[in-house]
């Protein structure tokens, strides 16, 4: 007769009380390990929403970035840099800067730390007569159409490429003058080859002839100077004009630079609006499921301990019971000769296998009712989730913790149990 | 066997300190049976405790077989009571959630090392114990009870067999076969302590020692 049998039909004999202790240590490490388990499950569905929000805008970006490239294809340029005694009056009321500057100012641009500038193209501007065909007012602009800067940035609709020697004409121009592809027209003295001619747009780009920049500063006695530059500026990088404005200045001090508002500008800062308030709803998704965890962690905090001290004073109170309906049996093997520390290791073992299976079936229990609720939160229910819900953490801590509390609770009772005299108990049984 | 020298033993009652034992001298001889007398009250269990080594007493001595076990550990004198002495109570004390055979073994628990499941069996069918071997004690009769106990105080082969009131409990049929069992012990070579109120069990014992208030009057 061991030890061990003697815990076993004992345990045998009091499977109410065996029970109850069980249970208790069920309940107390199911909602330790289960609440832990939950808390996995809200961060793994907190990742997934925000994931999967972050994935929704960005897309919804990117469809907004496409649309604002097909916008700006429409509307072109969004930028011109003037010189910076350019009269802004006279230019709205001309249509074109009679003001010069240096050709070279489109290197120093494009050599810029400015990441956002997308296109650069350096224009001369002037209205003259053509003299060669009825002496009518025209606008001659020589134009060069420059590479990207970004390489990925769309090139903007305008303006018309022109090979040296050759001529694009306005609408109107083209209308009233009539001439086929690859005739020859004079300007200025010098003949060009028709290249084409311009949709109808109604303004003063209608009455304009394009050739190439190096020609028309020629024809206008303006070597290496223009009087614009175009330019666009991309979406994504920095949709603030101001700071954009104070940035070419810097580097072109003689400059002024005019914005161009147009429908991909519009777009630019609604998009910009978007993507802030897309921010803001990420941000306040995540502020939101950390507000919940917390409060979660609160109600897991109070609750935890709860349980566990609940838990721990059933198993006291039952093991007491247990002391004092034993008290007898206890005295008689001691009686028998077993020794104090045999008589711990009666309550201690029970105690001890209370806490192992209860800590056992607790976490069990605990973590298939938060894998039920995870699931339930869209977790899925296949084996990934169950390994990703899975901490060892969490397992180790509860077959630690739970034998232990257990071992814990009985001590003071086993305790009294050992430490009862013998005799005292035999005499009042005789009195009894 | 068991030498009781001025004994002993008071106690802190609700009205002083009582002297439940008071200079209490008297042998017990190997294959001899002593049977302790007196009122309730008179100290009979005490002694009894203090010679079971289950109780110090303030004063004296209770040798055992030329041992104190009260100059031993605790654990040690544990140990010389599960080798050498026997225990029968009125009340029996089985535990309850064991059968007949494991109360039996029960004492073995304090000597692991021991094999007495043999001398177990043989203490079942000689006790006839045998068709109750796996009886739980509340399905057994007081007799059956008792008998069980008996067979549990003898499993370890005990020198000296303390019996405080064995036969309170039994019938007159179940008493006499209990008294027969001590005095066989005794017979054969051990040393039986019995406290009784009983004379008709008093009978069966070489010899009946009396106490009253705690003093020893006379042994007959």
């Amino acid at each position: 007769m061991t030890t061990r049998d003697l815990v076993r039909k004992e345990i045998k004999y009091h499977k109410l009380a065996f029970i109850l202790c069980l249970l208790s240590v069920i309940v107390a490490t199911g909602v330790f390990a289960g609440e832990l388990t939950v808390l996995k499950a809200h961060d793994i569905e907190t990742n997934s929403i925000l994931t999967e929000k972050e994935m929704q805008t960005e897309d919804e970006m990117e469809q907004m970035e496409a649309y604002y490239r097909r916008i700006m294809e429409e509307h072109g340029f969004n930028l011109l840099i003037l010189p910076k005694g350019q009269n802004l009056d006279n230019f709205y009321a001309e249509g074109y800067a009679s003001k010069f500057m240096p050709e070279e100012y489109v290197d120093r641009l494009a050599e810029s730390d400015i990441p956002s500038i997308a296109h650069l193209v350096p224009v001369i501007e002037q209205k003259i007569r053509w003299q060669e065909e009825h002496n009518r007012t025209i606008l001659l602009l020589g134009t060069q159409y420059e590479m990207p800067l970004i390489e990925s940035a769309t090139r903007p609709r305008s303006p018309v490429e022109v090979a040296p020697g050759r001529i694009v004409l306005g609408y109107e121009l083209w209308d009233s003058l009539n001439p086929e592809v690859g005739d020859t027209v004079e300007l200025l003295g010098a003949a060009f080859e028709v290249e084409g001619h311009q949709p109808q747009r109604g303004t003063k780009e209608d009455i304009t002839v394009w050739i190439d920049l190096d020609q028309a500063q020629s024809l206008l006695g303006r070597e290496n100077q223009i009087n614009a530059i175009q330019a666009v500026q991309t979406y994504s990088t920095n949709p603030d004009f101001s700071s954009l404005r104070e940035d070419i200045t810097r580097i072109l001090p003689d400059t002024q630079v005019v914005i161009l508002e147009n429908e991909a500008t519009t777009l630019a800062k609604a998009i910009d609006r978007a993507k802030e308030t897309a921010e803001f709803s990420l941000a306040r998704e995540q502020e939101d499921r950390l507000k919940l965890r917390v409060e979660m962690e609160t109600f897991a905090s109070w609750l935890i301990p709860i349980v566990a001290i609940a838990s721990m004073m059933l198993i006291v109170l039952l093991t007491l019971a247990n002391v004092r309906e034993r008290s007898y049996e206890i005295a008689i093997l001691r009686t028998l000769g077993y020794r104090s520390r045999q008589i711990w290791s009666l309550f201690l073992t029970k105690a001890l296998l209370i806490g192992v299976i209860g800590a056992t079936l607790g976490y069990i229990i605990g973590f298939l009712a938060a894998a039920a609720l995870g699931t339930g939160l869209g977790l899925g229910s296949g084996p990934e989730t169950i390994a990703a819900l899975f901490d060892v953490r969490i397992l180790v801590s509860v077959m630690v913790a739970a034998p232990g509390m257990s071992l814990l609770a009985s001590l003071a009772p086993a305790m009294v149990a050992a430490r009862r005299d013998p005799a005292d108990l035999l005499r009042e049984s005789n009195n009894a | 066997m068991l030498e009781i020298e001025n004994l002993d033993k008071m106690y802190n009652g609700p009205d002083g300190v009582l002297r439940a034992v008071d200079d209490v001298s008297f042998h017990v001889k190997t294959g001899e049976f002593v049977a302790m007398q007196g009122a309730s009250g008179s100290g009979k269990t005490t002694v009894l405790l203090c010679a079971g080594g289950l109780q110090a007493p303030d004063r004296g001595h209770a040798i055992i077989d030329g041992t104190d076990p009260y100059r031993m550990t605790p654990d040690e004198r544990a140990q010389f009571r599960a080798s050498n002495i026997g225990f029968v109570f009125q009340q029996f004390h089985l535990i309850p959630y064991l059968s007949v055979i494991d109360n039996v073994l029960a004492p073995s628990g304090a000597l692991p090392d021991q094999n007495v499941n043999g001398r177990a069996q043989e203490l079942i069918e000689r006790f006839n114990l045998s068709a109750r071997a796996d009886h739980k004690p509340s399905e057994l009769s007081t007799g059956e009870q008792q008998r069980t106990a008996m067979a549990r105080a003898l499993l370890n082969n005990p020198m000296l067999l303390l019996a405080d009131e064995p036969t309170g409990n039994l019938d007159k049929e179940n008493a006499m076969i209990v008294l027969n069992y001590l005095w066989e012990f005794a017979e054969s070579g051990g040393a039986v302590l019995m406290v009784t109120h009983s004379e008709e069990a008093a009978s069966y014992a070489h010899r009946t020692i009396h106490l009253k208030n705690g003093k020893l009057l006379a042994s007959e």
